[in-house]
C-alpha cells in the first residue's frame, strides 16, 4: 500500500463523486442560441444582479457573524458563554425553505405581529401604517445569514481554539493590544476556515431554490428551473448550472492564490490554551446579546413556531407513520455521513505528499457540486446510475438469463450517492482545514521510522484528525437530513422521508400539517449538533 | 464511534456490505401493481387509489415529486418501472411526450370531452380547474369585471394582486390569450395587467385571496378550488374569513368561456403493468373517482354530468369553460413564458 495506490484510490473516489457534475457538463453541450439570446435580452441582467447582491450580503453578514462569534466564545469569558457557544450551532438543523414559510406566516398582515402592532396602535389597515415587506431580498439576505453563519462560525472556532496561547504572547512581545493581535495575528492564522466556511456559504446561496422561489426573487437558480420547465430545455438549465459553477470555481482560484503566497500551518511546539478574557458590566451583556441573537432569530423563533403549530396538530394527527419517515431519514443521512468522512479522508490523504498543481484541481473540483440546483444535480446522479443498471440489466440477461433490474438507481443507493457528491464539500472543508493545522513535518517524522502511507493514516493522520473527521461526519449528517430536491427526485418508492412528507403540504402552503415533521428533523438535528460543539472543543 | 471510521477506512468490507443492503432495501410488492409518477402531491389523490385498491386488490404505489420526473422517466428509458404519470398541468403534460404510449379504450374516450384528451390518445384529462377572479366583497360590484381582457383596463391601476407570472397556471392562462388574440395584443394585455397590480407578483393563489381581505387589493386571481378548501377548512378557522370576504368571477362567459387547467394521466411507454394501469386509468375517469375528485378537491370532474355536492353545484357547478382545446393552448406555453420575460411581469 504505498504512495501510489493511495493516489489512485483517491482519482477514482474523484471521479466517482465527479461523475454527476460531468453528467451535467454532458448535458450542457447542446447549445441551443434563442434560448441565450433570449435570456439576455430579458432575464439575466436581474438574475446576475440579484444572485450577486444575494452572494454579497449573506456572504458578508455570514462571515462577520461567524467570525465574531467563534472569537467571543474563544477568547471571552462572559455568562453563559458554554451554553452560548452551544446555541450558535443550532440554525444548521434549520432548512432555508423552512424559516421562509415561518417567517413570512409570523411577519406577514395576517401573522401575529403584524396583527398586535394594529392593535396596540389602533390602525385599521396595510395603509395605515408602514411595515416592511416581507418576501423580499432585504429578508432573504438577513435569513440566510442567520442559518448559514454556523458554517463560518464552526471552521474559525476550529481554528481558534489551535491556536496555541504562545501567538498571545508574541503580540504582546510586540506591542499589539489584544484587538491588534487578533486582527494581525489570530485572523489571518484563522483564514483557511474562514474562507472554507464563506465558500460553503455561497455555494448554499447558489444553490438555494425553495426560499427564494416562495420570496418570489429572480436568481440564477430560479433562471435554472424556469429554463428547464417553462422553456423545455434542459440544457439550457445544465448550461447555467455551468455557469454557476465556474464563478464557484473562480472563487476557489482566487482564495488558491492568495493562498499561495503564504503558509499558514502552525509550528508552535506545545499548545497552551488561551486564556480568557473576562468580560464585565456592559462588554459582557454585548457579548451576550451578540452570541445570544443568531441563534434566537436563527433557530428558537421558528422551531417554536414550528412546535406550536405542532402541539396544537398533534391530537389530529397518528405519530406512527412519522416513525416510518424518520427512520428513512435516519439511514439515508447516516450512510451518507459515514461515506462522506471515508471519501474526504481519501480524496485528501494524497495532498499531504504531492505537489503538483493539477493534482489537487481535480480533488477540488469534486466539491463544485455542493453549487449546483438540487434537482439538476439529480439529474447528473440519475445519468450515470441508469447507465450503469442498463449494462447490468443487459449483461445479466445475456450471461444469466435472469433479468437484474434496477439496481442502482431504484434504490435508496441513488439517493444515498446523491447526497454524498452534493454534501463532499462540507467533509473535504472540514477535514482539509483540520489536516492543514498538522504540520507536513509530521508525516515526514512517521516515514523516517518505516511507516507506510496506510499506517500513517491509521496511527498519525487519523487520531489528529479525529476532530475534523468528526465535524465532517455531523455536519453532512444534519444537511442530509435536511436536504430536499435530490431526496424527492431520486428516492425509490414507497420511500418517505421526513423532508419529502414536509414538501407535499408546504408547497400547498399547509404548514401547520407538516409541522411535526419538521420539529422532528430538528430534534433529530440536535444531537448531532451538540456533538459537533464536543468535537471541535476536543471533548469527544 | 471514532473506531468505526477507522475501520470503515481501512477496511472496505464492511463499504460493501452497506452497498449490499441497500441495494436489498428495495421493499418488495407482492400481487398486482400499478407504479405512478405523480406531479400531484400523493395526499390529494390517495384516497381515490385507496378507494380502487378496495374494490380492485390492486396496489398502487405512487412517488411524488414537483418536477424532474419526466427527465428521470427518460433515463430509466425501457427499464422504468413506472405505468403511468399524474400531471397537475398541460405544461407538465406536454414535458412528458416522446414517453407514453397512445391508450385506445372506449370508456376512456367516451368519459372524457375531446378538448381535455390528446388528440392521438396519448394522455387523458381527469380534472379541471378555473382560473377565476375573485373580488373583494363591498368595495366591488359583482359586475364590475367580465373579462379576462378587462383586468388591463387602466381603471383597475393599482388594485389587482396575482401569483408569478411564470407559475404554470398564470402561463397556461396566459398561452390562452396568446391563442385567442395573437401575440401582440397579449403583450399590450399583459402590460396593462402588470401596470394595475398592487404588489410585486408574490405568494401563491390563496395568499392572493388573502390580501383581499387585508385591503391591498380589489382583485385576485386564482384557481376555483382554493375558495372550496377555504371554505371547509376547519383547522384553520381564519381561512374561512377570508373566503368570506370574497366573492367569485368567472370571465368571459359571453364569449368563449373561463379558462380552465388540466390535470391529467397518461400511460407510460414501457409500462411493465400496462392491463392494471388501464384498469385504474377507467377508474379515474369512472364516476365514483370523479365525484370524489369534486368532493374532496373541489375540482371541476371531466366526466360530463358527475354528481356534484350542493356546494360545487353552486360555486361552480355550472359555467361555461373556454372551448379552446388544452393541447392547442399548450403549444403556447413557451411563448407565454418568454413574454412573461418580456414584459418583465415580475419585477
Amino acid at each position: 500500500m504505498n504512495r501510489f495506490f493511495w493516489s489512485v484510490l483517491s482519482i477514482g473516489v474523484a471521479i466517482i463523486m465527479l461523475l454527476p457534475v460531468l453528467s451535467v457538463f454532458w448535458l450542457a453541450l447542446d447549445f441551443e442560441q434563442s434560448i441565450w439570446q433570449h435570456l439576455y435580452d430579458t432575464v439575466l441582467g436581474t438574475y446576475v444582479v440579484t444572485t450577486a447582491i444575494l452572494l454579497l450580503g449573506v456572504g458578508c453578514l455570514a462571515t462577520v457573524l461567524g467570525v465574531v462569534t467563534a472569537w467571543l466564545v474563544c477568547s471571552c469569558q462572559f455568562p453563559m458563554r458554554g451554553f452560548l457557544s452551544k446555541n450558535l450551532l443550532l440554525p444548521l438543523a434549520m432548512p432555508s425553505y423552512l424559516i421562509a414559510f415561518v417567517y413570512t406566516d409570523l411577519l406577514e398582515y395576517a401573522g401575529p405581529v403584524q396583527t398586535g402592532l394594529r392593535q396596540i396602535f389602533g390602525f385599521e389597515s396595510a395603509k395605515d401604517y408602514w411595515f416592511f415587506e416581507v418576501r423580499s431580498l432585504n429578508m432573504a439576505i438577513f435569513l440566510f445569514s442567520m442559518i448559514w453563519y454556523p458554517y463560518v462560525y464552526l471552521l474559525s472556532r476550529t481554528l481558534f481554539l489551535n491556536q496555541a496561547n504562545n501567538l498571545l504572547r508574541v503580540g504582546q512581545s510586540l506591542g499589539y493590544s489584544r484587538m491588534q493581535s487578533f486582527l494581525k495575528l489570530s485572523l489571518p492564522l484563522a483564514r483557511p476556515g474562514i474562507v472554507i466556511g464563506l465558500l460553503l456559504v455561497l455555494m448554499e446561496v447558489f444553490s438555494e431554490f425553495g426560499a427564494v422561489n416562495y420570496f418570489a426573487l429572480q436568481t440564477l437558480s430560479v433562471g435554472v428551473y424556469d429554463t428547464w420547465l417553462n422553456r423545455n430545455s434542459l440544457s439550457g438549465a445544465a448550461q447555467i448550472s455551468v455557469l454557476m459553477i465556474s464563478v464557484v470555481g473562480v472563487f476557489f482560484l482566487v482564495d488558491y492564490v492568495f493562498r499561495s503566497k503564504g503558509r499558514t500551518q502552525s509550528i508552535a511546539e506545545h499548545y497552551e490554551p488561551l486564556k480568557p478574557i473576562q468580560l464585565v458590566g456592559y462588554k459582557s451583556v454585548l457579548a451576550m446579546l451578540v452570541c445570544g441573537l443568531p441563534s434566537v432569530i436563527g433557530f428558537w423563533i421558528p422551531f417554536l413556531t414550528l412546535a406550536f403549530y405542532a402541539v396544537n396538530y398533534l391530537n389530529q394527527l397518528s405519530v406512527v407513520p412519522f416513525l416510518n419517515y424518520a427512520l428513512n431519514s435516519l439511514i439515508i443521512s447516516s450512510c451518507a455521513a459515514l461515506l462522506a468522512i471515508v471519501a474526504g479522508v481519501l480524496l485528501l490523504f494524497p495532498s499531504r505528499w504531492q505537489n503538483k498543481a493539477y493534482q489537487h484541481w481535480i480533488l477540488h473540483c469534486a466539491v463544485f457540486s455542493y453549487a449546483v440546483p438540487g434537482t439538476v444535480l439529480a439529474i447528473g446522479v440519475i445519468i450515470p446510475l441508469t447507465w450503469i443498471d442498463k449494462e447490468l440489466y443487459f449483461f445479466s440477461q445475456e450471461y444469466f438469463g435472469a433479468s437484474l433490474s434496477f439496481v442502482l438507481s431504484g434504490s435508496l443507493v441513488a439517493v444515498i450517492y446523491g447526497q454524498l457528491v452534493r454534501f463532499l464539500a462540507l467533509s473535504k472543508g472540514a477535514i482539509g482545514a483540520s489536516w492543514q493545522s498538522i504540520g507536513k513535518n509530521a508525516d515526514l517524522v512517521a516515514y523516517s521510522f518505516g511507516y507506510s502511507p496506510g499506517s500513517a493514516l491509521r496511527c498519525l493522520h487519523l487520531p489528529l484528525l479525529k476532530p475534523g473527521v468528526l465535524t465532517a461526519g455531523l455536519l453532512v449528517f444534519i444537511e442530509a437530513m435536511k436536504e430536499l430536491p435530490m431526496t424527492l427526485l431520486l428516492r425509490p418508492f414507497n420511500t418517505e422521508t421526513l423532508t419529502t412528507f414536509i414538501y407535499q403540504y408546504a408547497s400547498d402552503e399547509r404548514l401547520e400539517e407538516c409541522a411535526l415533521a419538521a420539529v422532528l428533523i430538528v430534534l433529530i438535528s440536535l444531537l448531532p449538533a451538540f456533538w459537533l460543539d464536543q468535537a471541535i472543543t476536543k471533548k469527544l | 464511534m471514532f473506531h468505526w471510521v477507522g475501520l470503515m477506512v481501512k477496511n472496505l468490507k464492511i463499504g460493501w456490505l452497506l452497498v449490499w443492503l441497500l441495494v436489498g432495501f428495495n421493499p418488495l410488492v407482492y400481487g398486482q401493481v400499478v407504479n405512478i409518477y405523480s406531479y400531484r402531491q400523493a395526499f390529494l389523490v390517495e384516497p381515490i387509489l385507496k378507494t380502487f385498491t378496495q374494490e380492485t386488490g390492486i396496489q398502487v404505489q405512487i412517488l411524488y415529486a414537483g418536477s424532474g420526473l419526466a427527465a428521470r422517466l427518460r433515463n430509466e428509458g425501457p427499464l422504468s418501472p413506472a405505468d403511468l404519470i399524474l400531471t397537475t398541468d398541460i405544461g407538465q403534460t406536454l414535458q412528458i411526450e416522446g414517453l407514453t404510449q397512445a391508450v385506445s379504450n372506449q370508456i376512456l374516450e367516451k368519459a372524457v370531452p375531446a378538448k381535455y384528451q390528446h388528440s392521438k390518445n396519448h394522455w387523458f384529462g381527469l380534472t379541471t380547474r378555473s382560473r377565476i377572479i375573485y373580488y373583494a366583497k363591498g368595495r366591488v360590484s359583482p359586475n364590475a369585471i367580465e373579462t379576462y381582457e378587462q383586468l388591463a383596463d387602466p381603471k383597475w391601476r393599482g388594485k389587482i394582486c396575482i401569483r408569478s407570472g411564470k407559475h404554470a397556471y398564470n402561463l397556461s392562462l396566459i398561452a390562452s390569450m396568446i391563442l385567442t388574440h395573437g401575440e401582440e395584443k397579449a403583450a399590450d394585455w399583459l402590460r396593462g395587467l402588470k401596470a394595475n397590480l398592487a404588489r410585486r407578483p408574490q405568494g401563491n393563489d390563496r395568499a392572493q385571496v388573502k390580501a383581499l381581505k387585508e385591503g391591498v387589493c380589489d382583485l385576485a386571481i386564482g384557481n376555483s378550488y382554493y375558495y372550496g378548501k377555504m371554505v371547509h377548512n376547519e383547522k384553520e378557522p381564519e381561512q374561512k374569513e377570508w373566503a368570506a370576504a370574497a366573492g367569485l368571477i368567472f370571465p368571459n362567459q359571453k364569449d368563449r368561456g373561463t379558462h380552465v387547467g388540466l390535470t391529467s394521466v397518461a400511460l407510460t411507454s414501457h409500462a411493465p403493468n400496462r392491463d392494471s394501469a388501464i384498469k385504474l386509468m377507467e377508474f379515474l375517469v369512472g364516476e365514483q373517482a370523479q365525484s370524489l375528485y369534486a368532493k374532496v378537491n373541489y375540482e371541476s370532474p371531466v366526466r360530463q354530468a358527475t354528481a356534484l355536492s350542493d356546494f360545487a353545484q353552486k360555486t361552480f357547478g355550472t359555467f361555461k369553460a373556454d372551448s379552446l382545446s388544452l393541447e392547442e393552448i399548450g403549444k403556447y406555453r413557451q411563448q407565454a413564458s418568454e413574454l412573461v420575460d418580456k414584459v418583465g411581469f415580475d419585477q
